[in-house]
């Protein structure tokens, strides 16, 4: 979401402040040559969170899927996992 | 040893490779450069511009990173010396040998290649390697290039043998197995060794070469200790998943390798972060 207006070079008013900036949004603004903007980004709830979590670390189980059991791999999936689960905390 | 028909295949491909090697071309004189004197910082920095601004494609990547947000300017970079000043030497450098190995394998003929995903990988593996070898105290920008280079055997491969490289991907995909095995399984070789044929080839440095040698077997060369790290970087980029292939794989650790090592948790936590925040800002001279 866009923490202040987006203004072009002569100070128009692209995108007014609290637009939920979009892919298409982002498309079209993109020849306007904009060196910086300013975003807000939403917090996500908690059960947003522990979904991200979930879908991360099934990706990690899926990455190690060939490592069986050997403690290098297994130590460095661990940490990995810790990492993951900081990240969405 | 019977020479079985599959046998003498393998055999004839592996000398075919070794030729084949030998007919890549030669790296532009600069890339040479920065490949073999790795220990030579003195080259100057208006030497290193002079060249890099006869190179349009060099020049224009160099001014996409120094644009970059990773680097958090507000004033937009229009000049080779603002973005060699602001980058360092080191940067540039390495930027130098990534466009060269870009520019001298077009892999397009090889059905089932992903080069994005080869070079997030490569380009992933060098910075995770320079953050275990600082980390560990040890010097770092052999450790960026045999990061950035532990893979070129693959390159080889896919440009010289597409048409095999391609069917060794397949089984790969198909049989969800590490992609050594299946290279050996069609080739009768694979990328270490080839790697290791380019390396001597283009004369690295021994370091390198031995590092692209045992990146798979870091026991090979004991007492190479950038081996080791390679070794785990390279399990580490796949770990986090940076070349972003859907089907990728870590690949098996050495317990030796893992032990002398011997970073703790918190150690390789920081390095995690660090990897994927600089990734970021290489990552644009891929994709």
């Amino acid at each position: 979401m866009l923490a202040d207006d987006l203004l072009d070079k002569v100070g128009h008013v692209l995108l007014p402040v609290g637009t939920s900036l979009t892919e298409k949004m982002l498309q079209a603004i993109s020849h306007h040559d904009i060196q910086q903007l300013s975003v807000v980004v939403e917090a996500l709830s908690e059960d947003e969170l522990e979904l991200q979590k979930q879908q991360k670390l099934a990706r990690v189980n899926h990455l190690f899927r060939l490592t069986g059991d050997s403690p290098p791999a297994s130590t460095l999936k661990q940490y990995i996992c810790d990492y993951r689960s900081k990240e969405s905390s | 040893m019977t020479m079985t028909p599959d046998n003498a295949q393998k055999h004839y491909l592996l000398d075919d490779m070794v030729r084949h090697v030998k007919e890549l071309p030669t790296l532009p004189a600069i890339a040479q450069e920065m490949m073999s004197n790795l220990d030579d910082d003195n080259a100057s920095l208006d030497s290193i511009i002079e060249k890099v601004s006869l190179d349009q494609s060099l020049t224009a990547k160099i001014l996409r990173i120094a644009n970059s947000s990773h680097y958090g300017v507000n004033s937009k970079v229009v000049t080779l010396q603002q973005a060699v000043s602001m980058l360092g030497l080191k940067n540039i450098k390495n930027l130098i040998r990534m466009t060269a190995l870009i520019q001298n394998f077009p892999v397009a003929q090889c059905v089932g290649f992903d080069f994005t995903a080869f070079w997030r990988h490569s380009v992933s593996t060098a910075i995770c390697a320079e953050l275990i070898s600082r980390t560990l105290h040890m010097k770092h920008d052999f450790a960026f290039t045999a990061g950035l280079l532990h893979d070129i055997g693959r390159l080889v491969l896919a440009t010289r043998f597409p048409t095999e490289y391609a069917e060794a991907l397949a089984l790969r995909k198909e049989c969800d197995m590490q992609l050594l095995d299946a290279e050996r399984t069609i080739l009768g070789t694979d990328h270490v060794a080839a790697g290791h044929a380019l390396a001597e080839h283009w004369h690295f440095s021994e370091v390198i070469t031995d590092a692209i040698q045992a990146h798979h077997d870091p026991q090979l060369h004991s007492s190479n200790s950038l081996a080791r790290i390679i070794h785990v970087a390279d399990a580490i980029s796949h770990a986090l998943d940076l070349s972003q292939s859907e089907d990728d794989l870590v690949p098996p650790l050495s317990q030796a390798a893992w032990d002398h090592i011997g970073l703790h948790e918190a150690d390789y936590l920081a390095i995690f972060h660090e990897t994927e925040m600089r990734f970021e800002a290489y990552d644009q001279i891929v994709t």
